[in-house]
């Protein structure tokens, strides 16, 4: 099954266009790298199917509903703000700068949306964050604020808040990139964990050989577009895309 | 030693005044402050201009003639009010407006990031606001709170120019009366007394907010 689905979508900040014409699916369990030089858009893309920025052509789909639509087809398709929400609901987003909330602690911060958002009960959703918490390695963090916590844990701390959800697709920007070099580590390794789950997986990463070992599929964007995309064998070791060439010589 | 106890009596009738007139003026205040600065920043273009033109006015003229236009002019316009509820009214409008601008920074400096998370989450705005954005809002704004918390005890004292028998004005009233300057000393005793203890509840509220960074 195709989980998310985006087809022809354009999005400019003013006169810079950012995604041009980008077509692009991920299918169930499929862990798919976003690689590509500072600035070629990797961000706008994932903040795009979040509805964190807006689109001004294309659809989005998610699992077959189309919850965004613009340009050209947005007189297609009426959408409600609740089907949008459904929509977002069903993909977890971990950012690079984490984003934990600061007046409240590590399980407050896991528990926040299953109560409020999804009406679990509090017994629920702590049983729920604590076997995340465990999962994280981090239980013992439980009632500690995210000020206490390292770049590392916090990154942990949020990838178990967006799971809390239990989203069926989750999207990683950069989940190492402000931590420092020792931390990244342990933080890779949850997420490869989640990719030996087989979840359906977005990173953008900059982790090469990471995205190399965890991907099923990686996609290289460059200045808006996807100019390569294949199997990491094929991408890194025998790519035909020139500037893909140039791209991975500056960086390995 | 009795004239001082006598005049101290005298002189602390008006804290009744000044009291309810502050603890009146915060009340009503914070939560206009509150609500008016999520106004300020929302997508209505016109009732983000209306929430500025009150600041505007409100913060741009002296608290004095607000008073004055309150309870002199617009009792001639047919707004009969008691100079108390003239004070009251006046006080919570301008100190709303002092308090929207601070919730309006306060809220304005929480990070972007902290909304975008709430979204991913599935959060509405009104949660988002409510449970994310407002309480560390409040944490950062207690500074300038406590402020405009102690100004607000002295300004209380500018209802003795319309009549009111506060604090300032029983002692102006004694020192008239005896030619003796003790009463405006006893005066700025009770003030300082206030503050010391306005500055000591905002402690409190800050350590109490101290738990996290
Ligand atoms: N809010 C914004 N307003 C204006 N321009 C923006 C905004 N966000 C991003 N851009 C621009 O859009 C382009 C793509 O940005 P994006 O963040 O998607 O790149 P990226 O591939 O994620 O880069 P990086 O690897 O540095 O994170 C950049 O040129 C950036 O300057
Ligand atoms: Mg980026």
């Amino acid at each position: 099954m195709e989980m998310i689905r985006a087809t022809n979508i354009c999005k400019n900040f003013d006169t810079l266009e950012v995604l041009k014409n980008i077509d692009f699916s991920i299918s169930q369990g499929e862990v798919v790298s976003v690689i590509g030089p500072s600035g070629s858009g990797k961000s706008t893309l994932l903040r795009c199917f979040h509805q964190l920025e807006s689109i001004h052509e294309g659809t989005i789909e998610v699992e077959g509903k189309v919850i965004v639509a613009e340009g050209s087809q947005k007189n297609n398709y009426t959408i409600s703000a609740e089907e949008k929400r459904q929509g977002v609901l069903k993909m977890g987003m971990v950012f690079q700068d984490f984003n934990l909330f600061p007046h409240k602690t590590v399980l407050e911060n896991i528990i926040e949306a299953p109560i409020i958002v999804l009406h679990k009960t509090r017994e629920e959703a702590v049983k729920k964050a604590e076997e995340l918490l465990d999962r994280v390695g981090l239980l013992y963090k439980r009632d500690v604020y995210p000020s206490q916590l390292s770049g590392g844990q916090k990154q942990r701390i949020a990838i178990a808040r967006a799971l809390a959800l239990d989203p069926d697709i989750m999207l990683f920007d950069e989940p190492t990139s402000s931590l420092d070099p020792e931390l990244v580590g342990e933080v890779l390794k949850v997420i490869k964990d989640l990719a030996e789950e087989k979840r359906t997986m977005i990173i953008v990463t900059h982790e090469m050989a990471f995205a190399q070992e965890v991907s099923d599929r990686v996609v290289f964007m460059d200045e808006g577009r996807i100019l390569e995309e294949g199997p990491p064998e094929k991408i890194f070791k025998n790519p035909d895309n020139e500037r893909m060439q140039t791209f991975l010589g500056k960086i390995i | 030693m009795d004239y001082i106890i006598n005049i101290s009596k005298f002189i602390l009738q008006g804290s009744k005044i000044t009291l309810s007139l502050y603890v009146i003026t915060m009340i009503f205040s914070i939560p206009i402050g509150i609500i008016g600065a999520i106004g300020k920043i929302s997508r209505f273009k016109v009732l983000r201009h209306i929430i500025s033109f009150y600041t505007w006015l409100l913060r741009g003229t002296p608290l004095m003639l607000q008073l004055f236009f309150v309870y002199y002019g617009l009792g001639v316009w047919g707004f009969k009010m008691t100079s108390f509820q003239a004070a009251c009214f006046t006080f919570v409008l301008n100190y709303g407006a002092y308090f929207v601008e601070i919730f309006r920074g306060g809220i304005q400096s929480i990070d972007k990031g902290q909304y975008e998370a709430a979204h991913c989450l599935g959060l509405t705005y009104k949660q988002t606001m409510t449970r994310i954005v407002i309480p560390q809002a409040v944490k950062r704004v207690l500074p300038p709170l406590s402020n405009e918390a102690i100004t607000l005890v002295k300004d209380t004292a500018l209802v003795a120019s319309i009549t009111l028998a506060d604090v300032t004005r029983n002692a102006k009233q004694v020192v008239s009366r005896d030619f003796n300057t003790s009463a405006y000393l006893l005066a700025a005793i009770f003030y300082l007394a206030f503050t010391t203890v306005v500055v000591w509840v905002f402690n409190k509220i800050e350590n109490k907010y101290g738990f996290y960074n």
